[in-house]
């Protein structure tokens, strides 16, 4: 049997294309910037990732569209093993309690079930008034009139979405995970909208080259965060 | 006519930077081969001079865009290998870590890339590129540092949308087109509001390290920038563009002079001087085409060799003194340096800093308001009182750096000697580096 092309799968998946993609793709978007805990965090940028893909063919060569999602999975598995290494986000086990005043690492309180920290209600609060803007942007559409098309009027909410979700995330924390993780999604707004402006081969692959250096410097610093030597020895 | 000797200048610095991380063990051995690397690629660009030289028309094509290496372009990476030459001697004697040789020749490459790529646009992802090579050297093994490089590097990131934004045209409806050039020019300057990298990474940042990243890597970045707004001279002529980039000067410049003012710790002060230069920086921005340049390389020239001279005028604290007469003379001649290199980061007279300082100081003035070069002067008069009752005063507690170690004492009082009779003469004679930046870039 032959594998199927880029152009099979589009049409088995053709039931996600357009809204239900970008529904999808918020609620991703959303949960990477509030979640805490990182194991939710990579899988929710996966998806992002997947169905971004989606809505890069309505604006890019479909080629190009499944370069980007694929540069997308590499994205994810480089945040992955970080994220695994720095313990999912936890605080390192062991830790006296001045060691942990001393990393910054910030004290969690108690709300009903679960316990949050001020940064996590902070980011939660933004990204909700966020959402709310984006949803109200659906009912008047028209904000990138002068470069993305009307038609694909779907495309607007993800872009505006995207952007500001990704500047949540990177203006409420300074840690380089998660902010590394708002900038991307930043990007990948960025990058929906610049198609529509320079859709040649040399700029996808630079779009798609700077998320990989985003990952890689995102990785490096992540993990000198975290149980660093020149502290704790 | 495509020679390809471009990817030479792209690839040359890649290749040094991997055989020094195999060096790396020696850090003598590892400066020999990165100066003579860095000779070697200069020797190249010297023979490549357009029209005559060994490898005319330097153009190569890749992914269908081009790559150009114009007079321009080679003169400024001809200056740039001359500043790393110097750089690397200084290196000998002030060690800062293992990987900083590897990643002064590595960020080579995506500097020339995004000075030589075709359109503009793309330049932006080079620079992201640059700043993640140089991110590992902020970083320097130290925690406290790596939330100020993360923000450096995340700025630099965040850069690259205004200015591909700005490249394209795209947006830049008459009431808002000085935005994205605007947002391009604070990102890349770190200029307020985005100056919130600059304190604290100059707090855990050695003064080599410091002349590396904003010293040689700025050479690159501004020239780039310069590019960029001269591709859109109706957004920079905006009246909106240039009160933004006064005022946002003028605010860089007294947040660097109240730091000084605060500063308990020599490293402070210097972070403070080093924020209050670059807040001077946005002001070249204003002047068009060579007249920018021609104040913003003068500038970071001054800047390069204050932080030098700072680098070489610290280490006193915690280290034995060198019994030697070469050693006794280091030993005095280190405070001497690390008051003349703040007084010049502040730009004072007679020294490095002044040939750029009094053009910032006009271009400021020529606005309608008198409070941005107003408040400019009143930075540089708070850090200069900061520097006179802080470093001269004894109020501050001294920068302790790695020692240069001993059998070295000779050569160290022989740099100290070299920088300052080169800074002396530079202030003595502020047209000289205007002049010689003129001559050398073919604008004069």
């Amino acid at each position: 049997m032959d594998a199927p092309t880029i152009f099979d799968l589009l049409d088995r998946l053709a039931f996600l294309r357009g809204a239900p993609s970008v529904v999808l793709l918020l609620a991703a978007a959303f949960v990477a910037v509030v979640a805490w805990d990182l194991r939710l965090v990579i899988a929710a940028v996966f998806v992002h990732y997947l169905l971004a893909g989606f809505l890069f063919v309505d604006v890019l060569d479909p080629r190009l569209a499944f370069v980007y999602t694929l540069a997308g999975l590499f994205v994810t598995a480089i945040l992955l093993v970080t994220a695994w290494q720095v313990n999912w986000g936890r605080r390192p086990s062991g830790l006296a309690a001045d060691e942990a005043s001393r990393l910054g690492l910030a004290d969690t309180r108690p709300l009903g079930p679960f316990s949050v920290t001020q940064p996590g209600l902070l980011r939660l609060g933004f990204a909700t008034a966020v959402f709310g803007a984006v949803l109200w942007l659906t009912r008047a559409p028209g904000l990138f009139a002068s470069t993305v098309p009307i038609e694909p009027a779907y495309l607007e909410p993800a872009i505006a979405g995207l952007l500001a979700l990704g500047l949540v995330g990177l203006v409420t924390s300074a840690e380089p995970l998660p902010s590394g993780v708002g900038l991307l999604l930043f990007l990948s707004g960025f990058g929906l909208f610049y198609g529509f402006l320079d859709q040649s081969l040399a700029m996808t692959v630079a779009l798609v080259a700077a998320q990989l250096i985003v990952a890689l410097v995102v990785a490096y610093l992540a993990q000198a965060r975290y149980l660093p030597v020149d502290v704790l020895d | 006519m495509e020679t390809g000797f471009p990817f030479v200048i792209l690839i040359g610095p890649v290749i040094a930077a991997i055989a020094t991380l195999f060096t790396r063990r020696w850090r003598r051995v590892t400066i020999v081969v990165g100066l003579a690397f860095v000779g070697l690629l200069a020797l190249l660009l010297a023979l490549a001079a357009p029209g005559t030289g060994l490898f005319p028309d330097n153009i190569a094509a890749v992914l269908g865009r081009e790559i150009v290496m114009t007079a321009f372009v080679r003169s400024l990476l001809l200056l740039v290998y001359a500043a790393l030459g110097v750089w690397f001697l200084v290196v000998w004697v002030r060690p800062a870590g293992r990987v900083l040789a590897p990643t002064a020749l590595a960020v080579l490459a995506p500097l020339a890339a995004a000075l030589m790529a075709s359109p503009a646009g793309l330049g932006s992802v080079f620079l992201v590129t640059a700043a993640a090579v140089v991110v590992p050297a902020l970083h320097g093994g130290k925690f406290d540092a790596v939330v100020p490089a993360w923000r450096y590097f995340l700025l630099i990131g965040l850069a690259s949308a205004p200015i591909l934004l700005t490249t394209s045209g795209a947006l830049a409806t008459p009431a808002v087109i000085w935005l994205f050039p605007l947002l391009a020019t604070l990102l890349l300057l770190g200029s307020f509001p985005f100056h919130i990298w600059v304190n604290g990474l100059n707090r855990y940042l050695s003064p080599v390290v410091a002349a590396l990243v904003l010293g040689v890597v700025q050479f690159a970045v501004v020239a780039f920038l310069l590019g960029l707004l001269d591709s859109v001279p109706a957004a920079r002529a905006t009246v909106e563009f240039q009160t933004a980039a006064r005022w946002s000067a003028a605010l860089t410049a007294l947040v660097g002079a109240f730091q000084m003012a605060r500063a308990t710790e020599q490293r402070g002060l210097v972070a403070g001087a080093v924020l209050l230069d670059m807040g001077f920086l946005p002001l070249v921005t204003l002047s068009p085409g060579t007249d920018g340049l021609l104040i913003a390389l003068p500038a970071l020239i001054g800047r390069f060799l204050s932080l030098l001279l700072i680098a070489l005028g610290t280490g006193g604290a915690g280290v034995e003194p060198n019994p030697t007469r070469a050693g006794r003379m280091a030993t005095r001649l280190r405070p001497a340096l690390l008051v003349y290199g703040c007084l010049s980061l502040l730009g004072l007279p007679l020294t490095p800093g002044f040939a750029a300082r009094w053009a910032q100081l006009s271009a400021a003035g020529q606005g309608g308001s008198v409070w941005p070069p107003l408040l400019l002067v009143i930075a540089l008069a708070i850090g200069t009182a900061a520097v006179a009752s802080k470093i001269v005063g004894g109020r501050a507690a001294r920068l302790a750096v790695e020692p240069a170690g001993s059998g070295i004492a000779g050569f160290e009082t022989g740099m100290m000697i070299f920088l300052a009779v080169l800074a002396g003469l530079l202030g003595l004679f502020p047209d000289l580096l205007t002049g010689m930046v003129a001559r050398m870039l073919g604008l004069g």
